[in-house]
């Protein structure tokens, strides 16, 4: 009898033994590979979503790179369980919450102790706080959240909250990672109930969103993160990103070649490249004669990219004392006094410079005005292609004017292209990719070239080794625009040198060459033309 | 004088008593070990799923394309072959063990789970939200996915929590998508120790995944206890975005 009792005690005692040894160890294993799923799939969130080129829901592809909003913290047990906060209409995003698991195409991911995951995100950086936020994504945009007592380390953190803790009857004050942080006590009945608590589940800097840590300080938090960063992100949409640049900004590029730029200025030219310099402060302005650097997508509101010049009145009847013009505001103004005493008609000239520097529209007769009641005729604005510039000529004619009437002509300032507001643009420009995208211009297809780039084989094109043959020719390219990528090897960013990005084309030369992405070659290129093949053959030609 | 020493050996009582033990000692025991076979027989098909997806998406950066599901009566290799065209049964088939060199395989070439079932897998047909022209098939197709480009989206397979009403659960029902719409790209399950075929066993979720229609259902095991009734399905869901991300990372795509 009591053997029989002590061998049923010893195998009940070692079994329970094992079995909690097991438990604790299978659950940091299911907690960590919960933590791996997570990353990976909200990674791969930001994959789609970055190469969307519509949506409906709620514009997530005018910011290729945005967060979701973690799940609402009022929607545990609901219809919306699982879903993005801002994948609801009329949302505001928290900036803690669940991770968002039905929006990541996965199901609901738990850690060891069967508590669904949580997700932090920097508002009006990286994730919206309403639908009316504005955000600016690109590789330049910083880390911003502290994570294991590092400021601006990281741009997300996902959370396994582990069980609920007591820390109330724990002797002394918390300590490590959550010195300074009140003792907690999770073991409530309303721990679940929702509005759900970020402090019920999650401790010390977690719960508030201090100081994320990779593991709580034990016995005052057991959660363990796992975090994201801005280079990860990058990383992860680069292939989406360089996909849009190749569908919507390159046709979109080729659009300004062949049909706007003829329309408003009467010759095809794409815009002279900005000199390159460290991405983030480049002034976006085409330089005369620069065929590769940045993109000179600036825009004409506030800047000076194009400015008018040389403004001259002369009389054609009559007299005046031409003052002299000068910058207004948005506005180019010339004035003159009226010296006779009949009716006057006068010219106005004047030029714009670095019209091939820069994506601009052209005025019009009825936007050149005056104070006196002038009318206009005979308005002419003619580009000059290996000049870059634009001159402007109108005739003002007056009725009686008092002698040494004063007369003020106003010439607006050039405004934008209609192609920058091209909604296949404006992404583009809008999150500053375009700071990020190094931009090289066939010899052809500059202004004034003595001769285009007229197809496979032609000096005046570019080349692009190593594109796949159902791409088309490789030599027949008008631009290339190419998606650098951060550094690789022995290049350092930020950097004034072209060398510290790019790894596909040397400086001066017409060649790239395209490659599959490694730790040594990151660069990707956009370019026309280029079409694909499906297949049954059919090509799909993306631009011409 | 001297007193007659007791019979040595036990009692009716105490028998009786330590076989009850013993019963009570070996019932436990059985019953933790059919419990602890269950479990390891979950996580043993989990792990078989996991592979699977593994070998899938490996299959689809060597061959720029996943492949189509096999089909029934054949070999357990994707059919049609080569990915030239639309798949035969791209939601009613099973993994394409022999195609993507999957193991282990039933006697006609099939991947089965831990119950000798075969696996299933079922992969987007169709696709939405293309930048430009598209032409389908689309994952199944070398030049079509790289043509599409990574801007199109799935356009058909739906993971729903249950088949049933929403009166019978508010929480679980026919109109609540365990993934949201557009997010999947393929999924691979097993149909679970109750098997794969229609008969007694298997609960209306059950049977929903092996259709043969683009709707599915994943969700937490039941037994004919629960409302829901019975669903033992185990399904590993793969949303798009970590196909195209696999993908990228190696170079196939964009």
């Amino acid at each position: 009898m009591v053997m029989v009792f002590i061998i049923g005690v010893t195998w009940y005692g070692l079994g329970a033994l094992g079995k909690a040894a097991m438990q604790g160890y299978e659950r940091d294993r299911v907690t960590a590979a919960a933590l791996k799923q997570a990353k990976e799939a909200l990674l791969a969130y930001l994959v789609t979503t970055a190469a969307m080129t519509t949506d409906t829901v709620d514009s997530r592809q005018a910011n290729p790179g945005r967060l979701p909003c973690p799940e609402s913290l009022s929607h545990p047990g609901t219809v919306n369980e699982g879903k993005a906060a801002d994948l609801l209409p009329g949302y505001t995003c928290g900036a803690v919450g669940r991770l968002p698991w039905k929006s990541l195409g996965v199901d609901q991911i738990r850690d060891g102790y069967g508590e669904p995951l949580w997700y932090a995100v920097p508002l009006g950086t990286w994730a919206k706080t309403t639908t009316a936020t504005a955000l600016t994504i690109n590789p330049g945009l910083a880390n911003q959240m502290t994570y294991d007592g590092t400021a601006s380390a990281v741009v997300a953190v996902i959370i396994a909250p582990g069980a609920g803790l007591n820390t109330t009857g724990e002797p002394g004050t918390p300590s490590g990672t959550c010195s300074g942080f009140a003792k907690v006590n999770q073991l409530i009945s309303t721990r679940n109930a929702v509005p759900l608590i970020a402090a019920n589940f999650l401790e010390c800097g977690d719960a508030t969103g201090a100081n994320y840590t990779t593991i709580g300080t034990s016995p005052w938090s057991n959660d363990r993160t796992i975090s994201i960063t801005a280079a990860e992100v990058m990383d992860a949409i680069a292939g989406a990103v360089a996909d849009r640049m190749q569908r919507q900004v390159a046709p979109a590029l080729e659009e300004w070649r062949s049909t706007q730029s003829l329309a408003n200025w009467g010759a095809s030219f794409l815009p002279y490249a900005s000199t390159f310099t460290q991405p983030a402060s480049n002034d976006l302005c085409g330089n005369s004669g620069v065929v590769e650097g940045t993109i000179p997508v600036v825009s004409a509101v506030g800047s000076t990219c194009t400015a008018w010049g040389g403004g001259n009145v002369s009389g054609l009847l009559g007299s005046l004392l031409f003052l002299g013009c000068a910058q207004s505001g948005s506005n180019y103004q010339c004035f003159f006094f009226n010296t006779g005493f009949g009716a006057l008609t006068t010219r106005v000239t004047a030029t714009v410079s670095n019209v091939s520097g820069a994506f601009r529209a052209p005025i019009t007769s009825a936007s050149v005005t005056n104070d006196s009641g002038g009318t206009n005729s005979n308005f002419s604005l003619t580009f000059s292609p290996v000049t870059g510039s634009a001159t402007l000529s109108v005739d003002l004619s007056f009725g009686l004017l008092g002698f040494l009437s004063l007369v003020t002509v106003t010439i607006p300032d050039l405004g934008n292209a209609a192609m920058l507001s091209d909604s296949r643009m404006t992404w583009f420009t809008g999150n500053d990719w375009s700071r990020y995208a190094y931009y090289t211009i066939a010899p052809g297809a500059k202004a004034g070239a003595a001769s285009a780039c007229s197809g496979s084989g032609d000096p005046d094109c570019l080349t692009v080794s190593g594109l796949p043959v159902a791409n088309g020719n490789t030599d027949d390219k008008r631009f290339v625009l190419t998606l650098m990528g951060r550094a690789v090897g022995s290049q350092a960013q930020p950097s004034a040198s072209v060398t510290d990005y790019l790894e596909s084309h040397a400086q001066g030369t017409t060649s790239f060459t395209s490659s599959v992405v490694t730790s040594a070659y990151n660069d990707r290129q956009a370019t026309c033309p280029f079409k694909v093949t499906f297949t049954d053959s059919t090509t799909s030609v993306l631009c011409n | 004088m001297q007193l007659k020493r007791p019979l040595l050996g036990f009692t009716l009582t105490e028998m009786a008593v330590v076989l009850a033990i013993i019963t009570l000692l070996i019932g436990g025991a059985m019953a933790t070990l059919a419990s602890i076979a269950e479990q390891r027989d979950n996580e043993e098909t989990t792990r078989r799923l996991n592979a699977a997806v593994d070998a899938l998406i490996g299959y689809a950066v060597v061959n720029k394309r996943l492949p189509c599901p096999a089909v029934s009566g054949a070999t357990g290799v994707e059919a049609p072959a080569g990915g030239a065209t639309a798949c035969t049964n791209p939601y009613g088939g099973f993994l394409p063990a022999q195609t993507i060199g999957f193991t282990p395989v039933d006697s006609s070439g099939y991947g089965v789970d831990s119950w000798g079932n075969r696996l299933r897998y079922a992969v987007a047909a169709t696709v939405t939200g293309c930048s430009g022209s598209s032409t389908v098939p689309h994952f199944t197709n070398q030049a079509n996915l790289k043509a599409n480009g990574v801007s199109c989206k799935p356009n058909d397979i739906d993971v729903f929590c249950s088949t049933a009403a929403s009166g019978t659960s508010s929480t679980c029902n026919s109109g609540i998508r365990v993934a949201d719409q557009n997010t999947i790209a393929f999924i691979v399950f097993s149909t679970g120790k109750n098997g794969a075929v229609s008969g007694s066993g298997q609960g209306a979720d059950d049977l929903a995944n092996t259709d043969g229609n683009a709707n599915f259902v994943n969700r937490f095991r039941s037994t004919t206890d629960s409302a829901l009734g019975i669903y033992d399905d185990v399904m590993v869901i793969v949303p798009v975005g970590v196909f195209y991300q696999k993908l990228i990372a190696a170079g196939v795509l964009p």
